[in-house]
């Protein structure tokens, strides 16, 4: 950590060359709200310099987490993020809960997941795990194309999710890390219950909670989770799925921050929309450039939230694609007005019959 | 505020100058925000950087405001005015003399939030954007259309293009390109009165002296920059990469003069003096471990330098061997770039190698010029150095080629002779057929930090006057280097600029205490 802490006063010192990729700057026009005044302000925090707390807590909600500063930092053992999720913590000890994490939180208080009731889903059978997240329980599009590629491929799998199952990110975005580490522990016996050795899930984001952050708070599942976008890969590389070709169309594709800049997930997605037949039209910050759509809950400030969205989403429009695709639930929601799909729609609709 | 600021306060100003201003550019866009007070409260003036990580900070402002577009900033400007607010502009911050650290407590006017691609007119090859967008993105949005800008300054991630046009800056493809002075074709901005200034966009025009020109590295005195027209260029079609190792300085600067006096235009060409052709790329000389650490064209500097210090320097030394890399040694290395249309940069590369070939340059190929194009955006010593009690710093003159060999030695010993200093290197990145710039980069690891700075500083001006030299290429004079205005410009010189100035900002308004002397001296305290 005495390592870790040397790089956050580096980084308080570095002339911001990541802030040109921040999307919060970009959106908001904010130097405070760049990574290394960031840095800056969370130095002078540990040091007991600040006098308004609360407008420090805001500045560290006022991050999509997105990891454009993580691909391009001066350092390469540096993550800014590890410590914007510590001051989250210390802000939500003291009380300070982020205008956007509140509904989430009161539903997790008395439902267990950040939606409010829900029933839940709990079928099939195997060893692999497909995980229904809350963001793809709301997007039944999602669902059953993921459903009618498993079938065709023949690929027994386990459903589960909704209900009180959550992989508890959104209490980690607000800072709740107690609750974070008891949605982990939750999830560790449920899987274990269901004898499950392997999970695919449609969310980057909980596959980065189960990777990463479950280690981090004890919990080790000791299982791989991969992305349903790669697992379908797998399948096609293996024979077991055939698409057909679609012609003349060309389709713009939003990579999602977790994806490609945490799971290093970009040439896949790519890779499987050429071989489909179409024709890509990349937008001007794209693969690890590629901005945030602004999320759900990751920012605490819906003005700065929106914002970013607004920005995205006028950064796609500009490639006049005929349709538009992610690999994430979240960004297909917030990026509807796009007619944002999924890649396992396009995928599904591909297969041949 | 626990945060102390060292060069100036904030001050209490009219409650009437906030309110109106949350009326005009709204709420969530004027702060007093403890948070948003520490993070304008400085550029990126190394000391400056350097004090910060004690809580320390140069200047605190009395608030900022982030107007959305011209009409914004013409009422915020029309308001400060009417209460007599005085305002420091505030770009990337990324600039090294302390042009946008708001002195007297005046308020921030941040220009980021104007930061979005306007126009190409492919026609003319002319781009318009609003003055705060960062240079990465700039550049993004050109290059997503085909096109580039040129102008590639190792700061381009974190300074904005009305940055650029207020300092004169310059890129490292600017043999080629030029400087913004080059690529400006028109902007629009407000004076200090409030009154919106649009220059059209052409090329050379003869209506009188250039009113264009009062803006290009007025440093923000002379108002606020929103948009500007800037020539571009399609996007190379072939690029062809030299290098050469050559015996001295004074020979490399002889052998690039006699190229760029030809038609010949290559878009990079830097000489690395001995030093910085050893840390670039990762010479192994047969010297001893200390000399190989800290050897400055051949002299070593003085003073003993702990191991830690001495892992921090080698930190920058590059590690990669590649084939050629012994011929290097003990050499000056001298990397081109040639960049356009094919049958022109081949034609380039033949002139370049006639002429290299003429002063013994050993060719070394492509590779120490990619090495240098995977290094140069990186900075990730400076603020190690700085936290490990060090200082760090960039010096850039420029001087006619007859001066530039005498000019070197003496800035150089000058600037080593300083006690504490540990590391003096320079390089050459930015050619005329007529002069070159001299850009300096030393570290010292002092007992007294604030003296040596000074000292260093003060060195590497008088020798640059001495030899005839200007005391900027492209950095421009901030607070640091006005002292020392005088002696540039002559006492008459400095008398027009500052009658200049005071001629437009009547009332003092904006950036108070830079560029020159005396243009505020009844209000900066």
């Amino acid at each position: 950590m005495n390592k870790q802490l040397n790089r956050l006063i580096d980084c308080s010192m570095c002339p911001n060359m990541c802030k040109f990729s921040c999307p919060v700057y970009l959106a908001t026009g904010s130097e405070t709200f760049t990574p290394q005044k960031k840095a800056r302000l969370i130095l002078y925090h540990k040091k007991n310099l600040l006098e308004d707390e609360d407008g420090f807590f805001d500045a560290v909600f006022q991050c999509a987490l997105c990891g454009n500063c993580v691909v391009n930092c001066q350092y390469d053992d540096f993550d800014i993020r590890d410590f914007i999720i510590e001051e989250r913590s210390t802000a939500f000890k003291k009380g300070f809960i982020s205008p956007l994490a509140k509904d989430a939180l009161e539903n997790f208080n008395r439902f267990g997941n950040p939606d409010g009731e829900r029933e839940t889903i709990d079928k099939g059978k195997g060893e692999i795990g497909y995980f229904i997240s809350c963001s793809t329980f709301k997007d039944k599009d999602i669902i059953s194309a993921t459903e009618k590629i498993l079938n065709k491929a023949q690929v027994d799998v386990k459903e589960f999710g909704g209900g009180d199952i959550c992989c508890g990110a959104p209490l980690f975005f607000a800072g709740d890390m107690d609750g974070f580490k008891k949605k982990a522990e939750q999830m560790e016996k449920l899987i274990k219950e269901k004898g499950i050795k392997r999970i695919i899930t449609n969310c980057p984001t909980c596959i980065k909670m189960m990777k990463k952050h479950y280690p981090e708070v004890g919990v080790d599942l000791g299982i791989d989770i991969v992305h349903t976008l790669t697992f379908t890969k797998e399948l096609i590389d293996e024979g077991r799925l055939s698409l057909k070709k679609v012609e003349n169309k060309s389709i713009t594709y939003h990579d999602p921050c977790i994806l490609a800049k945490d799971l290093d997930i970009t040439e896949t997605p790519r890779i499987i929309l050429k071989k489909i037949g179409y024709s890509l039209r990349e937008p001007a910050y794209t693969g690890k450039d590629a901005h945030c759509c602004g999320g759900r809950t990751r920012i605490g400030d819906k003005n700065t939230r929106d914002a970013i969205s607004n920005m995205r989403e006028n950064e796609l429009k500009e490639t006049k694609a005929t349709e538009y695709v992610s690999a994430c639930p979240t960004c297909k929601d917030v990026l509807k007005s796009l007619q944002m799909k999924d890649i396992l729609e396009i995928i599904g609709d591909a297969l041949d019959e | 505020m626990k945060v102390k600021s060292f060069l100036s306060k904030r001050k209490n100003i009219p409650s009437e100058f906030i309110q109106e201003a949350k009326r005009i550019v709204g709420e969530r866009y004027v702060s007093e925000d403890e948070r948003d007070l520490i993070s304008y409260s400085t550029d990126y003036w190394l000391y400056g950087v350097y004090e910060t990580q004690f809580g320390k900070v140069p200047a605190i402002p009395s608030a900022v405001v982030s107007p959305k577009n011209t009409e914004e900033v013409q009422k915020i400007v029309k308001l400060a005015n009417e209460y007599q607010v005085q305002i420091t502009p505030f770009g990337g911050g990324s600039g090294v003399l302390g042009a946008a650290a708001p002195f007297n407590g005046s308020v921030i006017l941040n220009t980021q939030r104007m930061n979005k691609f306007i126009s190409l007119d492919e026609i003319s090859q002319v781009a318009a954007f609003e003055s705060g967008i960062i240079g990465t993105n700039l550049e993004k949005e050109l290059n997503y259309r085909g096109y580039s800008l040129g102008n590639i300054p190792q700061s381009i991630s974190c300074s904005t293009v009305g940055g650029w046009v207020s300092t004169r800056a310059a890129g490292q493809f600017s043999t080629k390109y030029g400087k913004i002075e080059d690529m400006l074709l028109g902007l629009t901005a407000v004076l200090p009165d409030g009154e919106i200034l649009h220059i059209k966009p052409v090329s050379r025009k003869s209506t009188g002296p250039s009113i264009k020109h009062l803006f290009l590295g007025s440093e923000g005195t002379m108002g606020i920059i929103t948009e500007v027209y800037l020539s571009v260029h399609k996007i190379p079609e072939k690029v062809v990469k030299n290098s050469f190792a050559v015996d001295s300085v004074e020979t490399a600067l002889n052998m690039v003069r006699e190229i760029v006096q030809t038609d010949a235009k290559p878009a990079a060409v830097r000489i690395f003096d001995k030093n910085e052709t050893e840390r670039y790329f990762g010479v192994v000389s047969k010297r001893s471990k200390y000399q190989q650490a800290f050897s400055t064209a051949g002299k070593i500097l003085t003073g003993k330098v702990s191991p830690k210090v001495l892992n921090i320097l080698n930190e920058s030394k590059n590690k990669t061997s590649f084939e050629g890399m012994e011929k290097l040694a003990g050499k000056v290395a001298v990397i081109f770039i040639s960049e356009g249309d094919k049958d022109f940069v081949l034609l380039e590369d033949r002139v370049i190698k006639k002429i290299a070939k003429k002063y013994n340059g050993i060719s070394i190929g492509e590779k120490p010029v990619d090495i240098w194009l995977n290094k140069r955006f990186d900075v990730h010593l400076g603020p190690t150095i700085l936290r490990n009690g060090g200082i760090v710093d960039t010096i850039e003159v420029v001087s006619l080629f007859k001066d530039a060999p005498a000019l070197y030695n003496d800035i150089i010993a000058s600037m080593s002779s300083i006690e504490g200093a540990v590391s003096v290197s320079g390089h050459y990145s930015h050619f005329y057929p007529e002069s070159a710039c001299l850009y300096v980069t030393f570290a010292g690891f002092p007992k007294d930090q604030l003296k040596y700075y000074e000292d260093t500083w003060t060195a590497a001006m008088e020798a640059t006057l001495r030899h005839n030299g200007s005391i900027s290429h492209h950095h421009g004079i901030g607070f640091l280097r006005k002292p020392f205005m005088k002696k540039e410009l002559g006492i008459a010189g400095e008398k027009l600029m500052r009658d200049v100035i005071n001629a437009v900002d009547k009332n003092h308004i904006f950036n108070p205490g830079k560029l020159v002397e005396g243009k505020d001296e009844q209000t900066v305290k």
